[in-house]
């Protein structure tokens, strides 16, 4: 059994792009100029921030009680709504993309609404849903659950502004690709649920993971839900924006630190999601 | 070795297997798609749905493979019951509980799984162990001639080489039924050539339905033919039959054959507008009745503009050019139902266009006459 396969005779080579696309430099000469305006925009801000890190203290800053407690309860809050959004994400998506059903376009319309909410409005929407005074608060004070204010609200509010990007980014995915593979899987005998496993999410896995890392990167950043609904209690509800917030006015050198952190993560999870490994992905 | 003799078996499919020689009757009507056929299937034999694109072949492939639900329909393998869609009952199994495999145009191999692996999918999803389905697609890469790409990921295999791996997936399933639909239309000519080569082999003694719309593929693979237009199968009968004495004007098309209706003579036959035309009988329908006349284009010659003896027997007639079309090194004109090849060197002197008023001469020895049982559209 050889590893690599024989040429046959009369078998074409591997497709290659067509090598008359221009590849490079083909488009209008005012375009680049505004693109680079644009890239300064984000870049300044930064540049900017960075000049004003206390760097002598940086690690004293960051390791702070209160900035340990906020980034410990960011990272634990953001983990667990990250995978409350796969868990229920990923049925979504799989449902908006392959089942039809009425009403399906509203239902897509809803999905995507926390997105361009402000997420201020979005935390009063899941306080008067799961408050004390709630729509299902009395339900939940009866069964004892108290949501608002504990760090589960918190989970909640990032599970809300994050899902979106997890729906939106599998059901692009799963569209694109149709349901051959799946059709294929069937006609060779295999069940449902042995497609979804064995066909189904090993052909959508880049997107979940880019879907994942960007569901992590938006709960990590939240602020107005989690504000709204959880409050800012240390160790709490307190993630790091909203310490960042708090020692804006104490002590502006922590704000900065933490800051500085939360861009460094940033700039890690972009470059995790938008990895190109040196050879194309086979998908 | 007969590439029937499946390796190991797993136990879902071996009730399928005693079924593997099996018959297949179905009919099946969608009404969005313009859809309304019926077919038979002899068991162990190939049946060619041959027709155009959009004349829908692949519908009916996909209602056979469960993977479309018709409005109505119904289909018996063997006398079993694979689904029934009508007003009176609604059974319709998950296309994984059918004992039907489908090979598409494109081979669609699992780009996560190895060739081998993508082979072994069935076995794999039916509860086979890992060991004993990667031994048993090994056979089958064997059949198709592609064990050395076992260990290829889809992607670094050619168009023809992923088919074959694609056809060994799909008979590992061992399939009571195997659907093709146009297996050898994504592939450049030398990989159909393998492609078509390794079919032949599968396909002796293996109930299947092969879509084409490629006359040679129907004529080197299938045993039979049904001639598919518009949603409908137009004419069926065994391949050598329908090929060579068609009955239905889009018949004749497909298969590269002029075909003219007329009224049986003594002689051949005699057109509506009095022509009269010589041709050899081959049935011994009576004069007066219903006739076709069909010749090949290469009996047919366009007699060139002032002359006007044809030589000695031939059969002339006068038509209009309906069409003009390149084919292979000449060009082909289609007149009066008949078709005539132009070589390029007349071409250039006389090149006819639509519309243009022609005189064909036919060799009579070309020419055959025989019944016609379909009723004239």
């Amino acid at each position: 059994m050889t590893l690599s396969p024989p040429a046959l005779p009369g078998t074409p080579a591997v497709h290659r792009p067509d090598s008359r696309s221009p590849k490079s430099g083909y488009v209008p000469p005012w375009l680049p100029p505004i693109a680079v305006v644009g890239g300064l925009l984000i870049l300044v801000p930064l540049v900017a921030m960075s000049t004003r890190v206390d760097w002598a203290n940086f690690g004293a800053l960051v390791t702070s009680p209160s900035s340990l407690a906020a980034l410990a309860l960011s990272l634990r809050t953001s983990l667990a709504a990250t995978a409350l959004c796969v868990v229920l994400g990923v049925p979504m998506a799989m449902v908006l993309a392959r089942v039809d059903f009425p009403l399906k376009n509203l239902a897509r319309t809803l999905v995507l609404v926390p997105l361009v909410l402000p997420p201020v409005v979005g935390g009063l929407a899941l306080l008067y849903a799961f408050g004390k005074r709630g729509l299902l608060g009395g339900a939940m004070n009866v069964l004892g659950i108290d949501i608002a204010f504990s760090t589960t609200a918190v989970v909640l509010a990032q599970t809300f502004v994050a899902l979106p990007f997890m729906v939106l980014t599998l059901e692009s995915a799963l569209r694109s690709r149709g349901a051959r593979y799946e059709g294929v899987a069937a006609t060779l005998g295999a069940r449902r649920g042995y497609t979804f496993r064995h066909v189904t999410v090993p052909l959508m896995w880049p997107a979940l993971i880019a879907g994942t890392v960007l569901c992590f990167a938006r709960a990590l950043g939240e602020f107005g839900a989690t504000l709204t609904f959880a409050g800012s209690l240390e160790g709490v509800t307190r993630t790091v924006p909203l310490e960042i917030y708090l020692q804006r006015e104490v002590d502006p050198d922590a704000a900065v630190a933490l800051s500085l952190l939360l861009i460094a993560i940033a700039l890690v999870i972009v470059g995790l999601a938008y990895r190109r490994p040196g050879s194309q992905s086979i998908w | 070795m007969s590439t029937r003799d499946g390796p190991v078996t797993n136990p879902r499919r071996t009730t399928e297997r005693s079924r593997a020689t099996a018959g297949l009757t179905a009919s099946a009507v969608i009404a969005a798609r313009g859809l309304d056929a019926a077919l038979n299937v002899e068991p162990g034999h190939t049946l060619a749905l041959l027709g155009p694109n959009g004349s829908g072949k692949s519908s009916l492939l996909g209602v056979l493979a469960g993977l479309l639900r018709p409005d109505a329909g119904g289909a018996r393998l063997g006398g079993v019951e694979l689904f029934e869609v009508s007003p009176a009952a609604v059974r319709w199994p998950r296309p994984d509980q059918q004992p039907i495999g489908l090979l598409g145009q494109e081979p669609l191999l699992f780009p996560h799984l190895s060739a081998l692996d993508n082979v072994a999918f069935c076995a794999r999803a039916t509860g086979t162990t890992r060991l004993n389905a990667r031994e048993a697609a090994m056979t089958w890469l064997r059949a198709v001639d592609a064990e050395s790409l076992a260990q290829s990921r889809p992607a670094a295999l050619s168009g023809g080489q992923a088919q074959r791996v694609a056809i060994a997936r799909a008979l590992a399933a061992e399939p009571a039924v195997l659907l093709l639909d146009e297996p050898l239309a994504g592939l450049d000519i030398d990989a159909a050539v393998t492609v078509r080569a390794v079919l032949a082999k599968v396909l002796r003694d293996r109930t299947a339905v092969l879509a084409t719309h490629d006359v040679v593929d129907a004529s080197m693979l299938a045993d039979d033919i049904a001639v598919m237009h518009e949603g409908r199968i137009v004419e069926s009968g065994p391949t050598r039959e329908v090929l060579a004495r068609p009955q239905h004007p889009f018949t004749a098309r497909m298969a590269g054959r002029g075909l003219i209706r007329g009224m049986r003579t003594a002689t051949g036959i005699r057109l509506a507008d009095g022509t009269k035309l010589v041709g050899i009988s081959a049935d011994d329908a009576p004069v007066g009745s219903d006739a076709l006349l069909t010749v090949r284009p290469g009996a047919v010659r366009v007699a060139p503009t002032g002359s006007c003896a044809p030589p000695p027997n031939a059969n002339m007639l006068t038509a209009t050019v309906t069409a003009v079309e390149t084919h292979a090194e000449s060009l082909r004109i289609w007149a009066g139902g008949l078709i005539a090849d132009l070589d390029l060197e007349t071409a250039r002197d006389q090149a006819p266009a639509r519309g243009d008023a022609v005189t064909l001469h036919v060799d009579p020895a070309a020419t055959v006459v025989y019944r016609a049982t379909l009723r004239a559209e």
